[in-house]
């Protein structure tokens, strides 16, 4: 009955964006209150799917495919609800949820009813799409025949809290840039002069999707890190790099539009962009659920969804472009930039982060084009990206240093005067220290420029906050914020990936030994029966010196699903992190450890909150900026 | 006096000079990543070449796994094969991966030894959202219940 439901209202929710389609269509003047209740009421359905669901899993119904494949009656109760999202066809269900809900919000913005027509539109015809999809081709609640008496359990690496909300947040996040999409396209189709309350309102959609996006990138590499045990928190797997292009799109997009926003410039760059954000979006999920790419994460592979994906693709992406392309000429020019000044800045860190996106995109895809073209099977990986995004995305947070001097008028000579020394002084350094240290390994003398560049924007960033702090200026906090989060993130990245050490060792219970300066004693080993799993822990005493730590790693059988995880243990010190995971025994009783140091390792994910925090305090600071345009 | 359309296009000029300039360093970088940093992958009935890293993939060999421990130095070997049946011993150092089990499809990047041996220096197995062991899903399969999705192929 409940799973009926479910289905039902996941079908209605399909027919109800086509009535808001055709009733955005019909009420060419005005904005009708039919066009609301429409949006209302198909979130409501997808709620109702959505929950429907949530309900089969927690009540363990079998008949579901679903569930007996991603769920079983042992689960704990919190997995039961993520697993819910954490298979394919729930995560469309999900996706579903989350178009509804913009779709809603949208309509309640204030947008001039001309272009907030189009945007409804092109919306409903996308959500319409994914309903189609997710009902033919990846139905959650397909029934199995019989009835199963137990699931297989919900992959044990996925029962973990960070990755409960890790695929929420990560999709509300992306979701965000299909609204960012729909207005670019409602903009082109209007030919209409752009008003600000639209791009005010696109600054928005898109400062929501970075935070999203950020904080969920962040939690995906925070899990990988505690839970996959290979003690590193990115991998450049191309389903890892296929989630930075939106973001790396949706940046670029934020930083032309204020361009757009304070000086009428660069309007057609602006509007491709915000294409190109979803766009970007659209072609991960192709790639990454199709299971054309090698990976070791993401979803299980099935061509004929893939051929499904490629269609739905396709159907969204060609349309939009051509329609940009056919109608480039007759959009509106943006106003002249004039001399060195800020949008200058503005459009080539949008420039460089586009080539970024670019190269990114092609790393991925390369195995897949070498495999076609070449007939040769190649992985790309770290060492590629070390050598290509890490200095084109240097050269861009390099100009940051170079934001606090930059007025819309021209550069801050003053202040430029002021800052010099401090400056000068940091790029010499580095570049005397990089020559002497000329004979490292390539890594670390890329983590040592990304560890300097961090440092010459982090200093000129804080040397401008605290002038504005004494000149009691406070213009956009938010974005000086996330500018000191980039930096930041920049110098702990460096540091980890520089300067990370890793041994590998076996102990006997009882042994102890010496690793560069520390005593590591195995002190016991236990065996526990949990929930649905067995656990055998590991007690380690790490001593060094100043401190003493006890780290238990453990290795846990899971019973309903047969499979084997490790659970990291890890431990904070001052300037970074003790990190051990526990591998097979020998047959002598000895167990076998991987220990690690990474310095600064929290403070990546710190940095990355930092980033989040700036973007939404841009949002927040919204209205005290529009005060500055008006007086302007 | 210059006029608009003038300016217009020296703006024009200035921007196509950037573009090309930051996109030909993007090409260089790129071409010369993609001559030395990525990796080829090979099965073992492949001729692998000795002097790079590269990754061998293929099934762990049943019954071929041995963990070898002396008092200063232990590690693993084991056999990986591939349709063909050839065969080529790994050694490796580090921690095997959770998912890695006789039978199942794995991958092994490092170094072709002088020996015939493999080092590796990272072994992966991939972890997906059905991760049934084979014989359960061709169990279902076997009902017309459920499409078996690979996991663990290269």
């Amino acid at each position: 009955m409940i799973v009926a439901t479910g289905y039902l209202s996941l079908l209605m929710a399909g027919f109800l964006s086509l009535v808001l389609v055709l009733a955005s269509w019909l009420y060419r003047d005005q904005e009708a209150p039919v066009v609301s209740c429409v949006l209302s009421l198909s979130f409501t359905m997808t709620m109702v799917s959505f929950l429907a669901l949530m309900v089969s899993f927690i009540r363990s119904d079998f008949s579901v495919m679903a569930v007996v494949l991603h769920s079983a009656i042992t689960t704990p109760l919190i997995y039961k609800i993520s697993a819910v999202w954490s298979h394919h066809e729930g995560s469309m269900l999900l996706w579903l949820l989350l178009m509804t809900t913009y779709n809603f919000i949208v309509g309640k913005q204030k947008l001039p009813w001309v272009q907030k027509r189009f945007v409804l539109i092109i919306q409903g015809i996308m959500t319409a799409l994914f309903v189609a999809f997710t009902a033919l081709v990846s139905n959650p609640f397909r029934r199995l025949e019989p009835v199963a008496l137990d699931g297989h359990d919900l992959n044990p690496l996925l029962q973990d809290y960070s990755v409960i909300f890790h695929p929420p947040i990560l999709y509300a996040g992306l979701q965000a840039l299909s609204v960012v999409f729909s207005f670019s396209l409602a903009i082109i189709l209007t030919h209409h002069h752009i008003k600000d309350q639209i791009l005010k309102a696109m600054r928005k959609w898109t400062l929501a999707s970075i935070a999203l996006l950020t904080i969920g990138i962040g939690l995906g590499s925070f899990w990988a890190y505690y839970e996959l045990g290979w003690g590193g928190w990115w991998f450049w797997d191309p389903v890892e790099n296929i989630s930075l292009l939106p973001w790396l799109a949706a940046i670029a997009l934020l930083h032309t539009l204020k361009a757009h926003i304070a000086q009428a410039s660069l309007k057609r760059w602006t509007l491709f962009l915000a294409l190109i954000g979803y766009v970007s979006v659209l072609m991960g999920i192709l790639l990454v659920r199709s299971g054309l790419l090698i990976s070791v994460h993401g979803f299980a592979q099935d061509e004929e969804r893939a051929l499904a994906l490629l269609v739905l693709v396709s159907c969204i992406c060609i349309p939009a472009i051509t329609l940009f392309a056919v109608s480039f000429k007759d959009l509106e020019k943006g106003r002249l930039l004039s001399g060195m000044n800020q949008p200058w800045l503005l459009m080539l860190q949008s420039i460089i982060f586009t080539l970024a996106a670019a190269v990114l995109l092609l790393g991925i895809t390369y195995p897949l084009l070498a495999s076609v073209i070449l007939e040769k099977t190649v992985t790309v990986g770290a060492e590629f990206y070390q050598a290509t995004i890490l200095p084109i995305l240097l050269s861009a947070i390099f100009l940051l240093g170079i934001v606090p001097f930059m007025r819309k008028d021209g550069m801050d000579v003053d202040l430029l005067k002021r800052f010099a020394l401090p400056g000068i002084l940091l790029v010499a350094v580095s570049i005397l220290v990089f020559l002497w240290i000329q004979e490292a390994p390539f890594y670390r003398n890329m983590a040592f420029l990304s560890v300097m560049t961090g440092m010459w924007v982090l200093v000129m960033t804080v040397m401008r906050l605290i002038k504005l702090r004494a000149q009691k200026q406070v213009l956009s906090h938010g974005m000086w914020i996330a500018h000191c989060g980039v930096a930041a993130l920049l110098v702990c990245i460096g540091l980890e990936k520089g300067w990370t050490n890793e041994e590998i060792f076996a102990l006997k219970p009882g042994q102890s030994m010496l690793v560069q300066d520390i005593q590591i004693t195995l002190k016991n080993i236990d065996r526990r029966a949990k929930d649905n799993y067995v656990a055998e822990t590991a007690e380690l005493e790490v001593y060094n010196k100043s401190s003493r730590h006890i780290l238990k790693p453990e290795k846990r059988t899971y019973i309903p699903a047969h499979k084997m995880t490790s659970e990291s243990a890890m431990c904070s010190y001052p300037w970074g992190m003790y990190y051990v995971t526990m591998g097979d025994s020998y047959d002598d009783g000895a167990l076998s450890f991987r220990f690690s140091f990474h310095p600064m390792v929290w403070g990546i994910w710190l940095s990355a909150l930092i980033i989040a925090l700036g973007t939404i305090m841009s949002w927040v600071q919204k209205k005290r900026l529009a005060k500055t345009f008006s007086k302007r | 006096m210059t006029t608009l359309a003038q300016k217009r296009k020296l703006q024009r000029f200035w921007l196509v000079a950037i573009l090309i300039m930051s996109l030909a360093g993007v090409v260089g970088l790129v071409l010369n990543a993609l001559a030395k940093k990525i990796s080829y992958f090979y099965y073992p009935s492949d001729v692998i070449p000795k002097d790079r890293t590269v990754r061998l993939g293929g099934l762990v060999s049943e019954g071929s796994l041995i963990k070898i421990a002396h008092e200063q130095s232990r590690y693993v070997q084991f056999n990986i094969e591939d349709e063909n049946h050839q065969k080529i011993m790994v050694r490796y150092k580090g921690l095997l991966p959770d998912l890695f089990r006789e039978g199942q499809g794995i991958i092994a990047e490092g170094k072709l030894l002088d020996d015939g041996v493999f080092e590796a220096r990272q072994i992966l197995a991939k972890h997906d959202e059905n991760y049934l062991p084979l014989e359960i899903a061709q169990k279902i399969k076997a009902k017309g219940l459920w499409k078996v999705s690979q996991s663990a192929q290269p």
